[in-house]
């Protein structure tokens, strides 16, 4: 495995290294239920990642009747999102795992 | 990668993962047969999933932590190039529970190596479970 291909996987903590006190992994949204769904620009914990939608509210209506993410609707090309819908079709949830570098 | 190894606890908690990538498909399509990933990886070149999370980019201090700086190191001794031209150095992991066409929960990573575990990933799962 060459060391990009490493760099993606996940490792454990270091045995035996220093420890680290500080918050390892943020998760930056609640689990809104779908009945939430309209009430979520209002939601403080949740705002974080609905920041962008809030300015426009127009746009998560739009998101549903497209049956995309609503923060998503406007922000992933549809082509894109046509793919990933392929791949997940029928599965009840889907994670999206966003790599990180490097690339 | 760990969702790669867990592939059946997901799948018996009803999760399918895909994978995002910021570089161009092809280099995509090799790191996931290097690896082995039993999901799919998709090039996001524009980086739309991350602003469309509103992910902010990462601190340096976690971007060029030593062990990442050793890894370059090494990926040039091997003959591979830095990846200054084709991504963004302070991209860090990232990911997002979807139930169809909602976001569930989504998680950022202070550290360039951290991300949600298993166990938390089905915890989400069955919190979404619950809330349907």
């Amino acid at each position: 495995m060459s060391p990009a291909a490493q760099a993606h996987t996940n490792r454990p903590p270091p045995i035996g290294g220093r420890v680290r006190t500080g918050p390892l992994l943020r998760s930056i949204a609640p689990v809104p239920s779908t009945s939430d769904t309209e009430r979520l620009p209002s939601c403080p914990s949740w705002h974080t990642a609905l920041m962008a939608h809030q300015s426009r509210p127009n746009d998560i209506d739009a998101a549903q009747e497209r049956n995309m993410p609503p923060t998503t609707a406007t922000q992933i090309r549809a082509d894109l999102w046509q793919r990933i819908a392929q791949d997940v079709a029928g599965a009840p949830l889907t994670y999206v795992i966003l790599l990180r570098h490097p690339g | 990668m760990q969702v790669n190894r867990s592939r059946e606890n997901l799948e018996a908690a009803g999760i399918t993962v895909v994978g995002i990538g910021f570089s161009p498909q092809p280099q995509l399509d090799a790191l996931a047969k290097e690896l082995g990933l039993h999901f799919p990886l998709h090039a996001d070149t524009a980086r739309d999933w991350y602003r469309a999370l509103a992910f902010p980019p990462g601190r340096w201090r976690a971007v060029l932590a030593p062990r990442i700086l050793r890894r370059y190191a090494v990926g040039l001794l091997h003959g591979e190039g830095l990846p200054l031209s084709r991504t963004d150095l302070r991209q860090l992991g990232a990911g997002a529970l979807l139930r169809q066409t909602e976001i569930v929960q989504a998680w950022v990573t202070d550290e360039s190596e951290r991300r949600p575990s298993i166990a938390q990933l089905i915890h989400a799962a069955g919190g979404a479970s619950n809330h349907r």
